[in-house]
Formats: structure tokens, C-alpha cells, sequence
């Protein structure tokens, strides 16, 4: 994805994921990097994505430390694994590359009212983005 | 890569290593610990997943299945089945035999 024609469409990503408790922060960043960019729409037929219409989905991210590690493969043996994390990061798959739009921490606001709106606020940057190509 | 912002065309904006720089700057050194435990873990199981298309690729190019592969080297069907699935850890011996058994070398570069 070129940086220059979706900066500004990841920056609220951006502003979500650096509100992250640090480990969490890193273990995220970890994910998306080597699961969700690395994989790419293959993941839609795993439980890692949701499809949350018109193209925009939903990367999936639950559990314990350990218990997120493992599912994608990676031995984890930290000391802090036990620590839970229940993130929701929005993105779309784009001819450039993913999209990253949004990154709810559903374990701090919960699910509801709270995650519809943050999932309509993701849908407009969607559609503003794809208006602007 | 994610997005990151970019100053080039966005002055305003962050580059990825500002905004990389801005959120480690809070890290305690045990953050910064973690992290480089973290990275390592990944950078481990991209070790696994690359051996694993390799031996994929080279059984598929020479068109022999995980049984027969597996009695070139003396390891299990299993073994071979686990290691292709990225699931294993296998020795550096069993890596070397594998590979060489299917005309493959394991070769170290520096990042």
C-alpha cells in the first residue's frame, strides 16, 4: 500500500493502537504484521477475519497472550502471557495492499452500541478512501 | 508494511520510524524486553514457515509424497506432515537431510 495514498486513512489506527496497553500494543503490531499483511484475503476462510459487508472486515484478536500466540504459530513462553486482549482491528483489502482503519479495544469498551459506532466510523473512512482513488 | 504516515506528501504527518520512535519512547525496559522477545518468537515461526514452503515446493517439483520423502531422510510421515505444516521444530540435522534430499541447501544470510 503506498504510504503516501492511505496515510491519512490509518492515522486514527494509528492513534488507537498507540492507546493500547504497551504489551498488548506489541503483540498487535506483531499480528498484523505477520498474519494479517503477510496472509492477506486467505484468512477469510479462517477465524481470523470477519466480514463485516461492503468490504470492510474484521481481524479478530482474542483470548490470552498465550492463547493468540499459539494460534498463529509462535511459541510463547512469556511470563506475561496470561494477560487477556480482546481486539477488534478494521481493515479492507485494497489493489495496494490492507488497509488498516481502525483498532477497537473491545476488552476496555465493550461490544454494542460502542463497537457499532466504531465500525460505522471505520465503514465512512472505507467509503471516503475508495472515493478518493 | 502497515501505512504509516509519511512526510513527503503529508508534512504533517508522522514516517513510520517517528511514530515507532514516539511509542517506545514510554517503553520500560522490560517493555523493550518483551518486544525483543516477541520479535524473536515471530521471526522464528517465519523460519518454520519457510522451511515448510520449501519442503513443500521441492516435493512438489520432484513429485514424490510425504511417506516417501519421509523414508529418504528416516523420519516419520508425521514428522514430515508436521513439518510442512510449519507445526515442527526439527533439528538442524533433520533440516540438512531434508533439504539435501530434495536437492536443496540451508544457506544463513545475514539480515
Amino acid at each position: 500500500m503506498p504510504e503516501s495514498s492511505s496515510a491519512k486513512y490509518t492515522r486514527e489506527y494509528l492513534r488507537q493502537e498507540a492507546d493500547l496497553p504497551v504489551l498488548i500494543q506489541q503483540v498487535v503490531r506483531l499480528l498484523v504484521i505477520n498474519i494479517l499483511i503477510s496472509v492477506g484475503p486467505a484468512l477469510a476462510k479462517t477465524s481470523w477475519l470477519k466480514p463485516l459487508g461492503r468490504g470492510l472486515w474484521e481481524f479478530r484478536i482474542g483470548g490470552s497472550v498465550h492463547s493468540v500466540l499459539k494460534k498463529a504459530g509462535v511459541e510463547s513462553t512469556f511470563a506475561s502471557g496470561s494477560q487477556k486482549l480482546l481486539i477488534r482491528v478494521f481493515c479492507a483489502f485494497e489493489a495496494e495492499g490492507v488497509l488498516l482503519i481502525g483498532c477497537y479495544n473491545k476488552m476496555k469498551f465493550g461490544g454494542g452500541r460502542p463497537q457499532s459506532l466504531a465500525i460505522t466510523k471505520a465503514r465512512k473512512v472505507l467509503l471516503t478512501f475508495r472515493g478518493g482513488q | 508494511m502497515i501505512s504509516y504516515m509519511k512526510t513527503k506528501n503529508s508534512p504533517e504527518l508522522l514516517t513510520q520510524e517517528e511514530h515507532d520512535r514516539e511509542l517506545m519512547a514510554n517503553w520500560r525496559p522490560e517493555d523493550h524486553e518483551f518486544n525483543r522477545a516477541l520479535t524473536l518468537a515471530f521471526e522464528e515461526r517465519a523460519q518454520r514457515l519457510a522451511l515448510a514452503n520449501a519442503v513443500k515446493k521441492g516435493r512438489s517439483s520432484l513429485q514424490i509424497s510425504q511417506r516417501a520423502l519421509a523414508k529418504l531422510v528416516g523420519i516419520s510421515t508425521r514428522d514430515v506432515c508436521h513439518i510442512e505444516q510449519g507445526k515442527a521444530n526439527p533439528t538442524l540435522t533433520t533440516q540438512v537431510k531434508l533439504l539435501s534430499a530434495l536437492g536443496l541447501t540451508l544457506a544463513i544470510e545475514a539480515k
